[in-house]
């Protein structure tokens, strides 16, 4: 168990900076998620943790410690790996117990057959032997310890990935996109069967995804990373109800925000496309500002009114239990998604028109810079109606 | 219709291939059938594949006073003592393991290091050290012989083992080899090894040799055979002492020690001294043309 720490850590390949001065402090037994688009610098970060990858500048802790020149295998962590990478040409059980040998036996004891002759040798072995048993107990793959990497499927190659990170219990786990390579439903399965490993351990984990729904499922807060930059550090509730950066309020939640060009009069009075919204920003602002509203933050209107969006439905994205109605908007140039019951939509048709009602008071503004830009209170608000 | 049209194509490759196989195979055939048969039967190139098998007299075995009983043999049985009796074709053939066996573990001990840094670990100057090895393989061995020998004659070591080791331990074409297979590895192996505490060097024999046995095997059929059948290099450097030849060099004694019709006896050394490769690459064969093909995989 640990604490991991970053300060200003930067790191460039040649030419391209991919971390600009990140700063981190992951508490102990935390379940915290690097997310972000591919070449965000979330995997180097992970690998910069690790040791395996140094960085340009900065400092990485572990419990207090600056471990900058300290080796991989000293850091006392485990990486779980995207591919897995079991080694191929060992069993299960061996590849369970490898990083033990490698820990507990000394060089002449790892020694081929001279290691054998080696005192007190047999008994570290039953140690590490049972500290495997146990771990494939854990994750239930005891029936495959006796089998190659290559005789099992994505999903127990996962488990035994996951077995070689626990067997010799870290100070913290790191893992690198594990659930990218299994199919849509084992993926969803597997996210409450590591919340559920993470609970029960109560170990750090520093996971690395691009897929906005496993950060938001699985962590306690969650990083959300573009460009080498932090651009939002909070729990995943918080990342998606308050995004501080337009980048961040397009790329978490699944469909994306509906963004549209926003415009604000000097008393910072909001409208949008001719609609007037009821609120108006803390400060005024200059230059074009977007909102933005989740696909829930609108209701169907029955008829037509000035305080609703005019569009026609172009597309219906059933899923069961909610329904994405896809509106293209009067003007020709913006489209909405909507989330509805399956009842609201039941008599919508592919090219009726529709009223979309925004929720004023979920309005998210954000400055020409993408930074979010504060409403004012509500009884303020009225008081400029 | 297209049954017929595919019989017509399906019968040209055939037809293609046995020619070709026969080019390849006709010389094996002549050694083989040379071997079975008597010196006449060879001269006037009659007796079929493996010739009459008429009891034959050796007339030198004759001209040393031995019975006549004693003289009169099969020809194949002739053919073969023979070559055993006239060169120590088993010395030879122990030196050629020994000499084929330790190359083969020393390039390998050289190659399997440089080509994992070469493939995997980041350095200054990398791929220059890449082009040198690309460039070496264009080098023809001969170009180099007359130094090599000068400097090993230097230090006394012609006429021995070494010589006709030392100068083969760091095949570039090894390295070569194996660094493009080593470069479909994916880094995360690596990496997981690292974080379980392997250092470089057990990274390369541990995760990196095992994961290569199908190249390794590949890379050893190349080398055994360019070894076993070298001829140039053992007999520049091996110029006195009959106990070092090798399998290639002990035919040539044939060449010269005997008449010029003892072509049975030859033919029968030859026939034993083909015969260990021939049988290791059939055994081999599967992951011999396996590892010839992964460097086309990924």
């Amino acid at each position: 168990m640990a604490s991991i720490g970053l300060r200003g850590i930067t790191k460039t390949f040649g030419d391209t900076q991919v971390l600009n001065a990140i700063d981190l402090h992951i508490a102990d037994g935390e379940f915290l998620t690097l997310v972000g688009p591919s070449g965000c610098g979330k995997s180097t970060t992970l690998r910069i943790i690790a040791g395996l990858e140094a960085q340009t500048e900065g400092d990485v802790e572990i419990d207090g410690a600056v471990v900058n020149h300290v080796r991989p295998s000293r850091r006392d962590l485990a990486m779980v790996f995207q591919s897995y990478a079991l080694y191929p040409h060992l069993s299960v059980r061996q590849n369970l117990a490898t990083p033990l040998l490698l820990r507990d036996l000394g060089f002449w004891e790892r020694f081929p057959l001279f290691g054998a002759l080696v005192p007190g040798r047999r008994k570290k072995i039953e140690t590490l032997g049972a500290a495997v048993r146990d771990t494939a107990g854990t994750l239930e793959i005891e029936h495959l310890l006796e089998r190659k990497p290559g005789q099992l499927s994505g999903g127990q190659r996962q488990r035994v990935a996951l077995g070689r990170a626990m067997v010799r219990n870290p100070a913290a786990f790191l893992m690198d996109e594990p659930l990218s390579n299994l199919d849509a439903g084992l993926r969803v399965h597997m996210r409450a069967e590591l919340s559920e490993l993470h609970r029960n351990l109560g170990t750090t984990f520093v996971y690395v995804t691009h897929d906005q729904a496993e950060a938001l499922t699985m962590s306690d807060r969650m990083a959300v990373m573009l460009d080498g930059d932090i651009l939002q550090l909070g729990a995943p509730d918080d990342v998606y109800q308050n995004p501080q950066d337009l980048r961040v309020a397009e790329f978490v939640g699944s469909p994306k925000i509906n963004v549209l060009p926003g415009e604000c009069d000097s008393a910072g009075r909001l409208s949008c496309l001719g609609v007037a919204l009821e609120r108006r920003l803390a400060k005024s602002a200059d230059g074009a500002i977007s909102l933005g509203w989740r696909p829930e933050h609108f209701t169907l209107h029955p008829g037509e009114t000035s305080e609703c969006f005019a569009g026609r439905l172009v597309y219906k994205e059933n899923l069961g239990a909610d329904v994405y109605l896809h509106a293209a908007l009067a003007d020709g140039a913006h489209r909405l998604i909507v989330r509805v019951t399956p009842a609201r939509a039941h008599d919508a048709a592919v090219g009726d028109a529709l009223w979309l009602d925004p929720d004023a008071g979920r309005t998210m503004a954000f400055g020409p810079d993408g930074r979010r830009l504060a409403l004012a209170e509500d009884d303020e608000a009225e008081r400029v109606v | 219709m297209n049954l017929r049209t595919d019989w017509l194509d399906e019968g040209l490759k055939h037809v293609l291939l046995l020619l070709g196989s026969i080019v390849v195979l006709l010389p094996f055939y002549l050694m083989l059938s040379y071997s079975l048969k008597s010196p006449a039967e060879i001269e006037s190139n009659t007796g079929g594949f493996a010739g009459s098998q008429a009891l034959i007299t050796d007339p030198r075995c004759v001209k040393a006073g031995r019975p006549a009983e004693e003289c009169t043999m099969r020809p194949v049985v002739y053919n073969y003592t023979a070559a055993f009796r006239e060169a120590p074709l088993l010395r030879y053939m122990l030196n050629g393991v020994l000499v084929t066996v330790s190359i083969f573990l020393i390039q390998v001990l050289v190659a399997l290091p440089c080509a994992y840094a070469l493939a995997k670990l980041r350095f200054w100057g990398r791929d220059v050290v890449f082009g040198l090895v690309i460039f070496c393989l264009l080098i023809p061995v001969h170009a180099i012989a007359l130094p090599l020998y000068i400097m090993l004659a230097k230090a006394g070591l012609t006429n021995t083992y070494a010589a006709l080791v030392i100068p083969w331990t760091i095949s570039v074409f090894g390295i070569f080899l194996m660094r493009q297979f080593f470069k479909t590895v994916p880094d995360d192996l690596i990496d997981a090894a690292r974080m379980d505490g392997m250092s470089e060097f057990a990274i390369v024999w541990k995760v990196m040799l095992p994961t290569a046995i199908p190249a390794l095997l590949a890379f050893a059929i190349f080398s055994v055979v360019a070894h076993w059948n070298d001829y140039y290099w053992p007999r520049v450097v091996i110029t006195g002492d009959r106990d070092l030849m090798t399998p290639p060099l002990g035919l040539r004694m044939f060449r010269s020690d005997l008449d010029g019709n003892e072509y049975g006896p030859m033919m029968a050394a030859a026939t034993v001294i083909v015969t260990p490769l021939v049988v290791a690459f059939l055994l081999a064969q599967r992951r011999f043309i396996e590892g010839i093909t992964l460097t086309g995989m990924k």
